[in-house]
């Protein structure tokens, strides 16, 4: 078995495989890593482990290292089969090409600004009450159509404040920021000319009511990618694997 | 006949009203969620103390829903905020050439020339960094009020970097900061002059010609118009007025201008 994990800027994640996911931990990134650390690392016996993510080289216990563009290009190959990645996550929106063995053609990365990312959604959804596991399940209940204009994620929570103020209801406001959070992914795909067979991973790559949304505008074909937050984890799995077979 | 002007802003609202050429009064207030009625009570509550009645005066508005102000048969004619603050600084001193206005959800930097007339400006109102907002989100991080935060500056001994350009990624940097126990003055010292980089960035698109004022509630924080002043190589000239009404001067001087004739 091999141990991938995942340091990200919000969450930590490590997924142990054996060709296929045998447990998964996700946990928030926090300043002390040592006790989430020690716990991942004492999940099961593996042959090797990988780390990834903006917080690789916390995990010491690693014998290997490994970007995680290549980490989500190499879960891809193995579980889409895709031309191209949209990954959302906390605080970074990466659209990657990839060919059929899982090398990166070209990526194109903003984790300058917090436009479109995990953390958009996380101050919206804090600003309304809304916790973030029911954030599909409130914004499936909208009835009317309402728009969020600005991408600056502090400019956007005034505009939905504004809307609470106006008596507007929770859903109706969620679902807006959903269709916003979609609207920057889509931009960026599009900049970057996405489209052919494509995958969205990251943590924002769970909720459909964003992915449904990139889906109807992003042309090519979507092929959903199962537990999107683990896919550069398994990515890193995978790469332990491969580097145990060439010793 | 008095001349008046008004400026709505994001988190402020000013009046200013104009008699033979000479500043007869002002008042700056919180917004009210409506800009119009924002405009209309600042304007009232000077007229009011004052003591004379609206049809005397000629008002020309400026900021948020200055077309609307019209359309209300409030304001005679709306003028955009950029030309106001051209207006109103060179009217209070014509050696000024930039003007660097920090509001609460935008920041502008306009150009003039020898005469008065505007050149040149660059505005960022899409990006809450380097505005007011950046403060506010960071003070209140660091359980400080705004006046607090700017004071800071003076009392660091050794100001942290905040590397972060987004004021969301720049509050968890705070945020960091402050679990690792860094003093608090450092923090906040970090915060103001990483406030001051990005009004620099945004100022060298137009170039800065001396002499240089700063105005909006940013200019009443003591601590980034030190950093400023640092980055940019100048000393501001201090207009002598409440930093915050040099938008509303501008409108009420246009209207001046414009009608003083009659």
């Amino acid at each position: 078995m091999f141990l991938g994990v995942d340091v990200g800027m919000r969450f930590t994640k490590a997924v142990l495989w054996d060709g296929e996911i045998v447990s998964t931990i996700i946990e928030e990134t926090r300043g002390d890593m040592k006790p989430i650390l020690e716990r991942i690392k004492g999940v099961d016996d593996f042959k090797l482990c990988c780390s990834t993510g903006s917080g690789a080289e916390l995990v010491d216990f690693a014998e290997v290292k490994e970007d995680d563009v290549v980490c989500l290009a190499i879960a891809a190959r193995d579980i889409v089969d895709v031309d191209f990645v949209l990954d959302i996550g906390g605080q970074s929106i990466t659209a990657i090409s990839v060919d059929k063995e899982g090398n990166v053609i070209d990526f194109m990365r903003n984790d300058k600004c917090a436009s479109g990312s995990g953390r958009f959604l996380e101050v919206m959804s804090s600003a309304l009450g809304i916790e973030i596991e029911d954030v599909d399940t409130v914004a499936s209940k909208a009835n009317r159509k309402l728009s969020i204009t600005s991408q600056c994620a502090v400019f956007a929570e005034s505009e939905v404040i504004s809307y609470v103020n106006e008596g507007e209801s929770k859903e109706n406001i969620i679902a807006a920021v959903c269709d916003s959070i979609a609207k920057l992914a889509v931009a960026q795909a599009n900049r970057f000319g996405m489209g052919g067979r494509y995958t969205i991973t990251g943590g924002v790559a769970g909720f459909k009511s964003i992915t449904e949304r990139i889906a109807e505008a992003v042309g090519g074909e979507y092929v959903e990618f199962p537990q999107p937050q683990l896919a550069a984890a398994i990515g890193a799995a995978i790469v332990a694997e491969e580097e145990f077979g060439d010793v | 006949m008095l001349f008046g002007g008004t400026d709505v802003g994001s988190l402020t609202a000013q009046a200013v009203l104009l008699e033979d050429s000479k500043i007869v009064g002002y008042r700056n207030i919180r917004v009210l969620p409506n800009p119009v009625e924002s405009a209309k009570k600042v304007m009232g509550e000077l007229l009011e103390e004052i003591g004379v009645n609206q049809d005397e005066v000629v008002i020309f508005s400026t900021g948020y829903g200055r077309e609307k102000l019209v359309e209300a048969g409030f304001a005679r004619e709306h003028v955009s905020e950029i030309s106001c603050h051209g207006r109103g600084a060179f009217w209070l001193n014509s050696a000024i050439r930039t003007i660097i206005d920090i509001g609460g959800q935008d920041a502008k930097v306009v150009r003039i020339d020898e005469n008065g007339n505007l050149t040149n400006f660059v505005m960022n109102d899409k990006c809450a960094a380097g505005t007011g907002r950046f403060l506010e989100i960071q003070a209140k991080a660091l359980g400080l009020t705004l006046d607090e935060l700017g004071d800071m500056t003076f009392r660091a001994s050794n100001p942290v970097a905040i590397t972060a350009r987004c004021s969301i990624y720049a509050e968890t940097e705070v945020l960091h900061y402050m679990q690792r126990r860094f003093a608090k003055e450092d923090i906040a010292a970090g915060v103001n002059r990483s406030m001051a980089e990005r009004i620099y960035y945004l100022a060298r698109r137009v170039g800065v010609e001396r002499e240089v004022t700063l105005t909006g509630g940013v200019a009443k924080n003591r601590g980034v118009k030190q950093e400023l002043e640092k980055i940019l190589g100048v000393k501001f000239v201090d207009l002598g007025v409440d930093p915050q009404i040099v938008g509303a001067l501008g409108a009420a001087i246009f209207a001046m201008e414009k009608y003083g004739g009659e």
